[in-house]
């Protein structure tokens, strides 16, 4: 037992050196640079409405589809999978292109159905002022992940068993999944829930994109501040008060959850029967409007839009635009070699740390929460301690990918260990015993017998950590002190102002490389259960 | 807290040499920059000027050894940040990662404030001479903020209109036809939203066109003067239901304003690079149809400038490069809208005849320019704004 505790301390201490000292730097610049008093509350309400109920539209969604198509659960997976690679802005510039008042569908319809000749300028349909649309861009991204997760977790149960119990007391396989799965699942979404709802609060680009525009969120008037030279200590000091709220929305959740996860499983089934197809029909047209106007990426992409007006209603300027293509592709691939370094080494640093810590876990089980943390603290905050630090030490910019690794690895790192743990937790031990008594070693047992066992979980946490690096600009920038340009960086230069094809070019390049991830993931799994019939099937 | 401490320590040591400018030695700094790395911070969102600074990264290494490396920001905000945790964190004279950056207004006040910008001896570098600083006072004062050698200026800007001389040819020549021009085309005339630099702009045009006595904004603001701005308030009362989205939504800035053009819901475009009538025709960003109107009672004026941090690691190269900026074979190449269209800060008067040769005719002429208000009356604008429009 002593060398395992020693592992458990070892990989405890490296990880609270690698996550604590730029979280502890962060929360105590953040505390006493803030300049109090003069807090701007401007958009908390607005920004707590829209996180609140945008989480609880996707999640509502995801268990709707869950309950009705659980049985088609690899078709689901394959159908988010791709939603889940595509970055937050991507599907907002998407859904802006198509919704918007003089938008593909507006021209569609035009005028011979709407009767006008010009594009409505009343309507406000691409920036709600309520935060719809922002709701609606944040719904299609996060209902994919709440579907998979859900699938995932209830992978481990034994459905089949209590579908038949459901069946012996008159329940359909949909009501069965809601009153016996669900109250099961819920108490364990509340780390991903609290996950999405921080994210939520704190968006920037997306609510740039889609948010509304006059009376702005509060991350997003947070983020003009910075840009227009309101003081240091000003902006720290609203950075913590949205950092306290998302502490204070915490408990709130855990209790609703254990409250909804009980109400459906004592509720009659006449009341709460509908609540399922109701969520699942919603999350299939939401499904549908993503893949709709996903599309449109790669057909105004085509479009030449650059030194052209598109008039309304037309669809196109009658030139086609391959030198958007051309332009774009020139300046990503000499960033790419740099990009795929530092996603690589920080998700392959991270896998390594989440093994390690829990294969050492037979000691004592580890609280997900703490591991959590970097993702509930605002990133403005955090990497300005992160900074700090690295300047302090002469890491910045002397180290700078070290750094930038570093700085990812943090963020990295918790969606990488939420992906791996419940696989490696529902590990059946007797395959470790088993193959102890045929006389394999430790390190041949964790080679030959667990790693083939957890391939696909690593490989789908390995893309998931890549496409999580690939998405993050301030991070790399201040690693680097502005000085390494990623593919996300050059695609923050370029794609303002510049039309819409040139935006739609750089959406799709930003779409396709971490699904390629996610494929490459999907193929090397498929490869390799081609002689293990048994890991065939699920995610 | 101790970050504070500490800038007030050196607020105190900085005061000394920040008054006494030493006299710069040019031949010890051209000396001392060779070999040295300067990290430019610049806006890198533009083709063409990210090809300029390429090309004056081609150049300073052939004439001086200077190797120049282009850090593009996607907001000037963050390298101010840098600087500032930098310093912070103790690296208050040498050992920054930033050499130099392009800026102006607000971020260059928030780095003078804090004395974080060197011996303010940037008005002795010897092209400076040939600048229009004694008839500009943009030259001089950075949105009312003085210069004091602090920055050295690099190109001029100024409030200006573009249309599609295709489908309009009588652009608004005052605010007065700005308001008549959306009445009779609602919805298609739009402002970039204040704090952006050019929605503030914008909003300091209709105040010196509707206060009955706009002299007023060239002091500090007063204790009452958001009551002082009623016309402007009323004006734009008037003006919202008129607008784009009825005045319910505002474009982020003014390159949000571009995509709105060329989506064919807007008329009209906002800018403060008159360069950019053809700079960004040639860049293919806007239709070759494009043209540029001032205000007839004259448009607000600027400068934008390159500073060095006083931790900068390369201070002489820094020098070199800000230097050669002003030359007037840099000067002239910037003037050139194929190439970025940006008007020289230089006065042509001062260049001998070869050198006057090298600017383009087609160089961006500034129309009648009037100087930016009091900088006080920007967050009494914005504030005003902001409480009646968006909150």
């Amino acid at each position: 037992m002593d060398g395992a505790r020693a592992t458990r301390l070892s990989f405890l201490a490296l990880l609270a050196l690698l996550m604590g000292l730029p979280l502890v730097a962060g929360l105590m610049q953040t505390f006493f640079g803030s300049t109090w008093g003069q807090v701007r509350f401007t958009g908390l309400g607005l920004s707590l409405w829209i996180a609140l109920v945008a989480t609880a539209l996707s999640l509502f969604t995801a268990m709707g589809l869950a309950a009705c198509f659980h049985r088609r659960a690899r078709l689901l997976t394959w159908l988010s999978l791709p939603l889940l690679a595509v970055p937050h802005a991507a599907v907002a510039q998407a859904l802006a292109l198509l919704l918007a008042p003089s938008g593909v569908l507006m021209r569609l319809l035009s005028p011979w159905a709407t009767g006008i000749e010009r594009p409505p300028t009343h309507l406000l349909w691409d920036q709600h002022p309520d935060g719809w649309t922002l709701i609606l861009v944040l719904v299609l991204k996060e209902l994919p992940f709440f579907l998979l997760l859900l699938l995932t977790y209830s992978a481990a149960l034994p459905l089949a068993d209590w579908r038949r119990t459901g069946a012996g007391l008159g329940y359909g396989s949909t009501a069965t999944w809601w009153h016996t799965v669900l109250p099961v699942l819920l108490p364990r979404l509340l780390i991903p829930i609290l996950i999405v709802l921080v994210f939520a609060l704190s968006v920037v680009d997306v609510a740039v994109l889609v948010g509304p525009s006059q009376i702005k969120t509060f991350a997003h008037s947070l983020h003009q501040a910075y840009s227009s030279g309101v003081s240091w200590g000003e902006i720290l000091a609203s950075a913590t008060v949205l950092l306290i709220l998302s502490l204070a929305l915490f408990p709130l959740i855990w209790v609703l959850l254990q409250g909804i996860g009980k109400a459906q499983a004592f509720r009659p089934r006449s009341y709460i029967a509908p609540a399922a197809p109701i969520g699942g029909i919603l999350g299939m047209g939401l499904f549908f409007l993503a893949y709709l106007s996903l599309l449109i990426l790669p057909l105004q992409s085509l479009i030449q839009t650059s030194g052209r007006r598109t008039r309304f209603p037309d669809l196109w300027t009658g030139q086609w635009g391959f030198e958007a293509w051309g332009r774009a592709l020139e300046q990503a691939e000499p960033t790419l070699p740099l990009t795929l370094t530092i996603a690589g080494l920080a998700t392959l640093i991270s896998l390594g740390l989440a093994l390690g810590l829990l294969s050492s876990e037979r000691y004592r089980p580890i609280n997900d929460l703490w591991i959590m943390v970097p993702l509930f603290v605002p990133q403005f905050a955090f990497l300005s301690g992160g900074l700090f630090l690295g300047i302090r030490l002469d890491l910045i910019p002397q180290f700078a990918l070290p750094m930038a690794v570093w700085f990812h690895g943090l963020f990295v790192f918790p969606y990488v260990f939420l992906v791996l743990a419940p696989a490696y937790r529902g590990l059946d031990p007797a395959y470790g015993q088993t193959a102890a008594s045929l006389g394999l070693g430790p390190l041949a047992r964790v080679w030959r017998v667990q790693l083939p066992l957890l391939f696909r979980p690593i490989l789908f946490a390995a893309a998931w950590g890549m496409a999580v690096s690939f998405a993050l600009y301030l991070p790399t920038f201040f690693a680097g002190a502005g000085r390494l340009e990623t593919l996300l960086s050059e695609a923050v230069n370029q794609a303002g102002g510049r039309g819409d094809s040139v935006q739609a070019v750089w959406g799709l390049i930003l779409l396709l490389v971490p699904f390629v991830f996610f494929a490459l993931a999907a193929s090397l799994v498929a490869l390799q259960a081609r002689n293990r019939a048994g890991l065939r099937g699920g995610l | 807290m101790i970050s504070h401490m500490k800038r007030w320590f050196l607020a105190l040591m900085a005061l000394p040499t920040f008054t006494h400018a030493q006299p710069l030695d040019w031949d010890a700094v051209i000396a001392d920059a060779a070999e040295q790395t300067v990290y430019f911070n610049a806006w890198g969102g533009d083709d063409g000027i990210n090809a300029y600074i390429d090309w004056v990264r081609g150049r300073v290494e052939a004439l001086y050894g200077v190797e120049l490396v282009h850090v593009k920001l996607a907001d000037t905000a963050a390298a101010v940040q840098t600087v500032e945790t930098e310093f912070a964190a103790g690296r208050t004279t040498e050992g920054g990662s930033i050499d130099m950056i392009w800026i102006n207004g607000e971020n260059f006040a928030r780095l003078k404030r804090q004395n974080m910008l060197g011996t303010g001896d940037l008005n002795q570098l010897p092209n400076y001479a040939l600048t229009d600083f004694e008839d500009k006072i943009t030259l001089r004062q950075d949105f009312s903020e003085s210069v004091d050698g602090l920055e050295s200026p690099w190109g001029l800007a100024q409030f200006t209109f573009l249309y599609d001389s295709s489908v309009n040819d009588s652009p608004p020549t005052s605010l007065a036809d700005f308001a008549a021009a959306a009445t009779t085309n609602p919805g298609r005339l739009a402002y970039p939203a204040p704090p952006s630099f050019v929605g503030t702009t914008f909003l300091k045009q209709i105040a010196l066109e509707v206060l009955d006595d706009p002299k007023v904004l060239y002091a500090p603001a007063p204790l009452d003067a958001d009551a002082l701005l009623d016309p402007l308030w009323s004006y734009l009362d008037a003006l919202h239901p008129q607008l784009w989205r009825g005045g319910q939504a505002f474009p982020e800035d003014h390159i949000g304003m571009r995509d709105l053009f060329n989506r064919d819901e807007i008329d009209l475009l906002m800018t403060f690079n008159p360069g950019d009538v053809t700079s960004l025709v040639a860049q293919g960003i806007l239709p070759d149809t494009m043209a540029a109107a001032g205000l007839a009672s004259g448009s607000i004026g600027n400068a934008h400038y390159v500073t060095i941090p006083g931790n900068s690691s390369a201070r002489a190269g820094a020098k070199v490069v800000a230097n050669f900026l002003l030359s007037p074979e840099a000067q002239a190449r910037k003037a050139d809208p194929n190439v970025w269209g940006d008007p020289t800060v230089l006065d042509l008067e001062k260049l001998d005849a070869s050198d006057r040769a090298l600017f383009p005719d087609t160089a961006p002429a500034l129309g009648k320019s009037v100087l930016e208000p009091h900088a006080s009356w920007v967050q009494v604008l914005e504030n005003g704004w902001r409480a009646r429009y968006a909150s």
